[in-house]
């Protein structure tokens, strides 16, 4: 149940380098996690976090990354593929403008579900029933703090994916496999009916093999943000060394 | 509307003041939170423990703070002025009182390190003192634009042995300090606790803050008592993030006084001259609460200005949010040159340099006189202005 992603901050460095690049990335991955800037984003390290700070310098809102969402959807169906996009932000960017307003506009956009860095299983309800209610999948995160207990809930919950976060710490963060955390996925594993993926620090090919060795799958971000800033000739040819010669 | 005393059974059991707070944080600090809670739950249940925080709180803290009857600045207004002096207590402002009782609850957790965010530098200076105290490894994230303007509490809160870590990202002040202290958290959980400043950030940093603070407003309804045997007519202080009011109104609640809160109405109320929250704010989630908050169209959080640094704040804390709606608090603004020249009439009516922040409360009250004309007005004189000196001296010729 192979099930990789792929993060990039939506419309950054601009909305066609942007687009070049989600395309790329999907004849590779089997779903993009789009993020939408916020100003405060506190899960993200330094180099989404900057990201996210050059993308709203640019101008970059909400539905100018939804209209990028939109014809990526468009090209994904068009080539006849099941690809999915999600779109990954903070609690605000759904909340300010009425929860169910925005599920509306990201059906209208072709997501297919939403993650919420700052949204906790104990707060998810209203977002996740609203999602559900427009067939959109709400991605839940299981870290190397969950319980026994809360990974049962969770996993119990869990629709499209789980979101194992593999350290304390944020986005772009060096990445070691501890048993804490093979024990945390084993037993996501037992209890989930939906592939469980490791995200957070995940940056090259040994850490991408290292993580498929536990996890049903990986979410690569940092890394291929940093590439595309040095243009998306440079992080295609990072996507290509990543992934020549391994099968996944 | 609810009935007053049904107001001061909140938060619920999941962190809630009727529609705001929660705890919208990252996943991995939920059970930090949890484990915070636990231990002050103990905490509430354990005398030894509250007879050593008031007894710190007496010896080492100096409480009780005065509740002085300003009499020249009441003769000039023709208002009965009382200032609850707690720019008296050590370190210069209310601050101590929260740092001195979450020092127990970390010692309680068994955490050897405390982390903190800090605009004013009132609450960085608080912090770092109670880490010397308890032998704790202490970090202060701090806006580099607050390094600039509050250096006399960088310079205190380094001599204390705290690492001050100036933060370069966003705005560079009170908000961004924040995001550094949650992602220091988030890293160092095992280890660390987040000694939070204000009534802000999730659940039960709201409560323990505030619960902490109460001791402000329970002081001050005594000495009130004592001094005029009735109750003021008006309650008045700074909102910043909102612990200094929200412990000091916490006692006045369920009376007749009227609490009025005081936002920073910085340059004017227009995009980005201000951080008057409740006044000009909607409902939005930021630092692990929904709350007030000022935004714009697109839900991004706005840069915001006050003369103050300590009231530099695109938000506030959710109980006040509550208090807002069910009108159980009035809310208001002070611009700065209002606080600055209310700063100046207390220094030189009173022999009282108060700090920017609790100018505020004061500038209006004097703003307003014929509304509070012969009435009895508590004013939370929250801190000194010590700090503040430079921002004042550019504003004032001598």
């Amino acid at each position: 149940m192979r099930y990789n992603g792929f993060y990039l901050v939506g419309n950054y460095p601009d909305p066609s380098t942007f687009f070049e690049a989600a395309i790329a990335g999907l004849q590779y991955f089997d779903f993009i996690e789009v993020g939408l800037p916020f100003s405060d984003p506190v899960a993200d390290g330094p180099a989404l976090a900057y990201a996210s700070h050059r993308a709203l310098s640019a101008g970059v809102t909400t539905d100018t990354v939804l209209q990028s969402c939109k014809a990526l959807k468009e090209h994904i169906v068009k080539i006849g593929s099941s690809k999915k996009i999600y779109i990954m932000t903070y609690a605000n960017k759904v909340f300010h403008c009425g929860i169910e307003d925005s599920m509306q506009q990201f059906v209208a956009s072709g997501i297919d579900g939403i993650i919420l860095a700052d949204v906790p299983f104990v707060e998810s309800a209203p977002f996740a029933d609203c999602a559900k209610s427009y067939n959109l999948e709400y991605i839940h995160f299981i870290t190397p703090e969950s319980t026994h207990t809360q990974i049962q809930t969770i996993c119990s919950a869990a629709t499209g994916f789980i979101y194992t976060i593999s350290l304390r710490g944020t986005t772009g963060s060096s990445l070691t496999i501890t048993d804490e955390l093979k024990g945390i996925i084993t037993l996501s594993k037992k209890y989930a009916t939906v592939p469980v993926v490791m995200g957070f620090g995940i940056q090259n090919r040994q850490d991408i093999q290292q993580a498929l060795q536990y996890a049903d799958g990986f979410i690569m971000g940092t890394a291929l943000v940093k590439k595309l800033e040095h243009g998306v000739d440079a992080y295609k040819y990072f996507l290509n060394t990543l992934f020549e010669y391994i099968a996944f | 509307m609810q009935s007053k005393s049904a107001v001061m059974t909140y938060p619920d059991k999941n962190g809630y003041f009727g529609n705001y707070g929660g705890r919208f944080v990252p996943e991995t600090l939920i059970n930090a939170l949890q484990e915070l809670e636990e231990a002050y739950t103990h905490f509430l249940k354990d005398e030894s423990v509250h007879k050593e925080l008031n007894n710190l709180l007496q010896h080492y803290a100096g409480r009780p703070t005065p509740l002085y009857f300003a009499q020249r600045l009441s003769e000039k207004t023709g208002i009965h002025l009382y200032l609850k002096r707690e720019d008296l207590l050590h370190t210069g402002a209310h601050k101590l009182n929260n740092t001195l009782g979450q020092a127990l609850l970390t010692r309680f957790m068994g955490k050897k390190r405390i982390i903190a965010e800090t605009g004013a530098g009132q609450h960085g200076v608080a912090t770092a003192t109670v880490a010397a105290l308890f032998g704790l490894e202490c970090t202060i994230y701090m806006g580099a634009v607050d390094i600039e303007r509050q250096m006399p509490n960088v310079k205190r809160m380094k001599l204390l042995g705290a690492q001050v870590v100036p933060v370069t990202s966003g705005s560079q002040t009170l908000k961004d300090a924040i995001n550094e202290a949650l992602r220091d958290w988030v890293r160092n959980v095992q280890s660390t606790h987040y000694l939070l400043g204000s009534v802000s950030g999730p659940h039960p940093f709201p409560m323990i803050v505030r619960d902490f603070q109460k001791v402000i407003g329970n002081e001050a309804l005594q000495q009130f008592k004592t001094i005029s045997g009735s109750l003021p007519q008006y309650c008045v202080a700074c909102v910043g993030g909102g612990s200094n009011a929200a412990g000091f109104f916490h006692a006045f609640i369920d009376t007749e006084a009227r609490c009025i809160g005081v936002e920073a109405g910085g340059k004017g109320l227009f995009p980005g001259g201000h951080c008057a929250s409740l006044t000009s704010g909607r409902p939005g989630i930021l630092h692990g609460a929904l709350s007030y908050l000022l935004q714009d169209d697109d839900g991004q959080v706005m840069h915001v200005h006050s003369i103050s640094a300590g009231l530099d704040y695109p938000s506030v804390g959710p109980e006040h949010s509550f208090w807002k709606d069910n009108k159980t608090v009035e809310y208001a603004t002070c611009s700065d040159t209002q606080a600055l020249d209310a700063c100046i009439t207390l220094t030189r009516t009173e022999g009282i340099i108060p700090a920017l922040e609790s100018s505020h409360a004061l500038g209006y009250v004097l703003h307003n006189i014929k509304r509070f004309a012969d009435t009895s007005v508590i004013i939370n004189l929250s801190g000194r202005g010590d700090k503040d000196l430079d921002t004042i001296l550019k504003e004032v010729a001598l």
